[in-house]
């Protein structure tokens, strides 16, 4: 990993080399929200992901997305476990911390409790959150924490090169399953409906568009965001999503959800979603007499679960992928929620006091 | 129409002994009011000018049976006319209110010592429950005591019923304030504060107030005219300071003692805790303080508890995690986050017998390897231990101090013992105590991450929000100063003997050892936790006798206080008691060469004075 | 929970008072379940809770000489008892069904002969309910009450009306 220098010297050995980019200080003020650009929240270190990685196109979608949400570059916090996903923080130019694997939730919500103000986000991946994170993935979501928590499912263990996670294919031959998976994998978006997240949604790392939109509404959002991208690890596990996020197939394997509007996909735009009695299907407008008027309308707004869980469940090759947001309601976040016990209770007795606190329970004076 | 005994007509002259110490055990079923009654003694002995010191024993049970074995619950109780430390080696006079509490707490009463019993509850029924095949009172089983049988439960209702609007079953609870009033005559103890709280506290139920004033002042006139007591005891009060005192359990020092901290240091407070015995109090106390701020979060698991306290401390907040033995192994690889991110925390493990589940409602002190050096890698934290339930609160702003001072975890090693026991508590003046200065970096020309300050070798805590700071921390290696990810062979190990120096640069924060006695001799016996109060007290009593011994008591672990190795070396012999294997003992062998002498007492239970001064005199 | 001792409102589950130290163990665990005001009661209470009263005379006693000692003591039963052995009851209903005819007039009738033999009787532990219980189905008034020191008392209708209209339970 390169180092960069401040310019003054320090006493490092000089076998580490020492870049500063342009020999400034390294630590500047940001300019305003309204005058942040991409260039502000890049840091200087350099990005060591696998050339072809598809960590490199998120990370670029968020350095462009940042300078466009009005937040003060310095109330900006990374959170992150471990594994590839997790580097990000590094490459940012905000307030990060690179922690423990699976942990990063349970200190963003620390951060965010401790400051309400900041913007804190989690990053992490199907391992960190699903493996040893899954119990702090849960709670997170259901403490409706005003975070926002991007999963990079990729599908595969990547930084210790190539045992399989837990959304890993039945019957994929990994490092540590030779002969094939013996685990059915789990759906993020199930477990994160099912912990009751207050915003839920889904990309794909190569669809950039599609990406930043996603990352700015669940900025955007107040309470927690969920938001899984399906990420590409070039070295073990390529091409896992090609079979429906590829240019060529996309418009016919993905449904891009899109609130108000009715559920339709395909190169000619006629597929379709309809609810057969208690059922998704998937139909084509205009043979057997259907209509748009029979397609399902998506409502990311609906209090009821339900629609959002049956589409997170669909899958190919009965279905087609579904992405955007699935579900969007609004509940007070834990952080404005303790604030306000905490203003309540200074409302009640009167700021804490000292003397009252010590001066209590059984006392008596010795003359 | 009331059934109270007129003033007292005394057949005959009663003796007043005077004594300079008691210690009565309280024992009841849990619906019986040990706990009240025991209270009350103790509050009254209080304020008659005695010392006290108490250790309550909780059913084992949520809720059991009535009469049950394990729904017995217990209170000693020590008062005396001196300064005393612990709440007794052994009860003097055991108050036995039905079968089950005779059973289990018989075997602790010193060789001929005084039982009290409720005969009314020692029915077939009751002693069948208490698994007595035979009748203790009439099969001799207690012939090596001196036992008084009293029909409690019978002559409280006689003096109530007619007397007070009441059912049986709430007269018939009154019976503990009877007990009380009969041990208030047998050590000339005043009515008035017990007569004043009960008219304070039940003045909306005014039958009840007049119930419990009765049965205590009946069970007071009963026991001064009864031929069963022909003695009473007087205590004289002890020599104390003046000032303002209140009793004080060691969790709650310990809680009052963090909300204090924080306010000392302008922070606020984020304590991150998972339920766990012995602990859980100190999560419940800081939660009814919302009106200092006090951010208490009851995280899903013990790690997600201490991860939160570390997220809180690196966003400026005083990042506390309390838990016992079990939850600081979870914690480890945290805590360990903490030591390389280089912020302040501070862990609470108020320690228990282990290993494993263990023991949760004993005490023991066999943490204090885990606490130094339970982490992977070189990971060394400040480690500090309060002696005493009133220490627990200067503690607590120690552990603070230290932790923003050299910016690194620092555990809080408290015990069973010391949570649950109480003793009196100068109250300290405010405005004596000190502040705890905190510096933030907020000028980013000169901010590196990791540089570090000249004396304490600390990295500067810049919080996120502040502009033009933004830098990144995490748990790989860093490069020193610049903080970024560095593999480079010569920054490790210098990384990992400037964190080890960082810690014992702490030394010079730390006050010198105190030597209790003289300064040099035949043996120094060493300690740390909740051991003062036992080996203090041993001390003092063979000194008394013009023994050569002295004690020490280590408050602070890791590092130890700088003249320890001076004080140790001034004595024959260095007997270092403690409730495990001899951690300590490992660690003074270790690092001072000193031939150190362990002495082990792995029951769940404390030492007594006793113990202490068998073991001395080996020595002597 | 309300401290039923000073009012205090405690956390539910708290094992003593947080104000006044009042334990409250025995309050919170389940009892008579759905039930509530008298119905429970007589379902928790035992006959301790009852007033009881007490008139015993050996087996060989003069009836009559029972009869006095009865209106002396204003007591409707006598317990007959030998040796610290309950042999029988004699009641008032006795008097009034036994006594009569040539039996009316023979002084000499010893107790033994017109009591009710072997009664059903009932340990001080149990319930109310279960006294009213007895007293409905067996269409008697008083009951025999074995204590737990093996001595005996009484316990009547009235003494159940009694405790009705205390309208503490």
């Amino acid at each position: 990993m390169t180092t960069q220098g401040n310019g003054n010297g320090h006493h490092v050995d000089a076998s580490v080399s020492a870049e500063s980019e342009g020999g400034a200080s390294l630590f500047q003020i940001a300019p305003p929200p309204g005058e942040l650009t991409k260039k502000d929240f890049v840091s200087n270190q350099e990005v060591r992901w696998c050339p072809g990685c598809g960590d490199y196109a998120i990370l670029n979608n968020v350095q462009k997305v940042m300078p466009d949400l009005g937040i003060s570059r310095e109330k900006v916090v990374f959170v992150s476990g471990i594994g590839c996903s997790s580097r990000f923080p590094y490459y940012m130019n905000t307030y990060g911390f690179h922690s423990i694997h699976g942990r990063a939730p349970a200190i963003a919500t620390g951060i965010k409790t401790a400051n309400p103000e900041l913007s804190v986000w989690v990053i992490t991946g199907d391992g960190d959150a699903l493996s040893i994170g899954g119990n702090h993935f849960m709670h997170v979501l259901r403490r409706n924490l005003d975070i926002n928590y991007i999963l990079f499912n990729n599908r595969i263990y990547g930084l210790t090169k190539g045992q399989y996670s837990p959304t890993s294919v039945f019957g994929q031959r990994t490092k540590s399953t030779p002969m094939g998976v013996i685990d059915y994998p789990v759906n993020p978006l199930s477990l994160a409906i099912a912990s009751e997240a207050t915003f839920v949604a889904r990309s794909i790392d190569i669809d950039v568009k599609h990406l930043g939109t996603m990352v700015e509404s669940a900025a955007k959002h107040k309470g927690v965001s969920f938001l899984e991208v399906y990420q590409n690890c070039n070295i073990f596990n390529d091409g896992a999503f090609d079979y429906f996020a590829e240019r060529s197939v996309r418009s016919d394997n993905v449904l891009y959800l899109e609130h108000g509007k009715p559920m339709i996909f395909g190169k000619d735009r006629n597929r379709a979603i309809r609810m057969n009695g208690a059922h998704p299907e998937v139909v084509t407008i205009g043979e057997n007499g259907i209509t748009e008027a029979d397609i399902l309308v998506h409502d990311i707004h609906l209090q009821d679960p339900s629609v959002a869980f049956m589409l997170a469940r669909m899958e190919q090759p009965d279905f087609p992928q579904p992405v955007g947001i699935f579900r969007a309601v609004e509940r007070p976040s834990y952080d404005q929620l303790l604030v306000d016990q905490i203003d309540s209770a200074i409302a009640k007795s009167g700021p804490g006091s000292l003397d009252k606190l010590i001066n209590s329970g059984d006392m008596w004076t010795v003359e | 129409m009331s059934a109270v005994l007129e003033p007292p007509v005394e057949t005959f002259d009663k003796q007043l002994e005077e004594l300079d110490t008691v210690t009565i055990r309280f024992a009841g079923d849990s619906g019986d009011g040990m706990q009240l009654t025991g209270t009350q003694f103790t509050n009254t002995s209080a304020i008659v000018g005695n010392d006290i010191s108490t250790l309550p024993d909780f059913p084992a049970e949520i809720r059991a049976p009535a009469g049950s074995l394990p729904g017995v619950s217990g209170f000693q109780l020590n008062f005396s006319n001196h300064d005393i430390r612990t709440p007794g080696d052994q009860p003097n006079v055991l108050v036995a209110m039905n079968p089950a509490a005779l059973k289990v707490n018989l075997a602790d009463l010193e060789e001929g010592g005084t039982i009290i019993i409720n005969s009314d509850e020692f029915t077939k029924e009751n002693l069948e429950r208490a698994a007595y095949h035979s009748n203790p009172l009439e099969d001799g089983a207690l012939s090596g005591y001196r036992v008084h049988t009293l029909p409690i439960s019978t002559l409280n209702m006689n003096a109530l019923k007619g007397a007070v609007e009441l059912s049986r079953k709430e007269m018939a609870r009154c019976k503990n304030f009877f007990a009380l009033g009969v041990l208030y005559w047998l050590y000339d103890r005043p009515l008035e504060p017990t007569l004043n709280w009960i008219n304070a506290k039940f003045r909306k139920n005014p039958e009840l107030a007049k119930a419990n004033e009765v049965a205590l002042k009946t069970g007071y006139n009963f026991a001064e005219t009864t031929e069963v007591f022909t003695t009473h005891y007087k205590i004289k009060k002890a020599v104390i300071a003046p000032g303002r005192y209140r009793k004080i359990t060691g969790n709650e020092a310990t809680a009052i003692g963090f909300v204090t901290a924080a306010e000392l240091a302008g922070r606020t407070l984020f304590y991150g805790s998972y339920p766990i015995t012995p602990a859980s109090d100190i999560l419940h106390e800081l939660a009814r303080h919302k009106n200092f701020g006090v951010k208490t979060f009851q995280a899903e698991d013990e790690i997600a508890a201490v991860c939160a306290a570390i997220g809180a401390s690196f966003t400026g907040h005083v990042g506390l995690t309390g838990t016992s033995g079990p939850g600081v192994a979870l914690k480890q690889e945290a805590i360990g986050l903490a030591v390389m991110t280089e912020l302040p925390l501070v862990i609470i493990n108020v320690q228990r017998g282990g290993p494993s589940t263990g023991l949760p409602t004993k005490t023991e002190q066999a943490d204090l390897f885990q606490a130094v050096w339970g982490r992977n890698g070189e990971c060394p934290a400040i480690v500090i231990a309060p002696a005493t339930p009133a220490d627990c609160f200067n503690m607590a702003i120690e552990a603070v101090r230290l932790a923003f001072k050299y910016m690194v975890p620092v555990f809080y090693l408290s015990d069973g013992y010391l949570a649950n026991g109480a003793e009196p508590w100068a109250v300290p003046a405010i405005e004596k105590l000190p502040r705890i200065e905190v510096k933030f970096a907020t000028d980013p020309k000169n901010f590196m991450p990791y540089a570090r300050d000249e004396k304490t070798l600390a990295r500067p805590w810049a919080l996120p929000g502040t502009p033009g700071l933004e830098h990144r921390i995490g748990g790989i290696e860093k490069q020193n100063i610049t903080g970024n990810v560095n593999y480079d062979p010569e920054n490790h190990h210098l990384m990992v003997k400037l964190r080890q120096q960082k810690v014992d640069r702490a030394v010079a924060d730390i006050p010198p050892v105190e030597v209790f006695g003289d300064s040099s001799g035949k043996v120094l016996v060493l300690g740390w936790g909740s051991t003062f109060g036992s080996i203090t007290s041993a001390v003092e009593k063979m000194r008394n006798e013009g023994k050569s011994v002295s004690s020490a008591h280590l408050r602070h672990l890791n590092p130890f206080p700088g003249n320890l190795g001076e004080v140790l070396s001034s004595f024959e012999t260095v007997i270092i008691p403690e409730m495990n294997l001899g951690q300590l003992c490992t660690m003074i062998r270790a690092r001072y060469l000193v031939g150190a002498v362990p002495f082990s007492k792995v029951k769940g239970r404390p030492f007594q004075i006793r113990e202490i001064v068998q073991k001395v005199e080996e020595y002597l | 929970m309300l401290c039923p001792s000073c009012g205090y409102d405690n956390i539910e589950g708290a094992d003593r008072c947080d104000d006044c130290l009042t334990p409250l163990y025995n309050r919170d665990v389940p009892r008579a379940e759905i039930a509530g005001g008298l119905a429970r009661s007589v379902m928790e209470d035992d006959l301790r809770e009852l007033d009881q009263e007490f008139l015993g005379v050996t087996s060989n006693t003069p009836a009559l000489e029972v009869i006095d000692q009865m209106k002396g003591a204003r007591v409707g039963c006598a317990l007959v008892i030998d040796d610290g052995k309950l042999l029988g009851i004699f009641t008032e209903r006795d008097v009034l069904n036994k006594l009569t005819g040539k039996r009316a007039l023979d002084t000499t009738t010893a107790v033994k002969d017109l009591m009710s033999p072997n009664p059903e009787t009932l340990r001080e532990t149990d319930s109310v309910a279960t006294a009213l219980n007895k007293m409905s189905l067996g269409r008697y008034r008083h009951i025999p009450v074995v204590k737990a020191d093996g001595t005996y008392s009484v316990t009547s209708i009235k003494h159940v009306l009694r405790y009705i209209a205390k309208e503490n339970w």
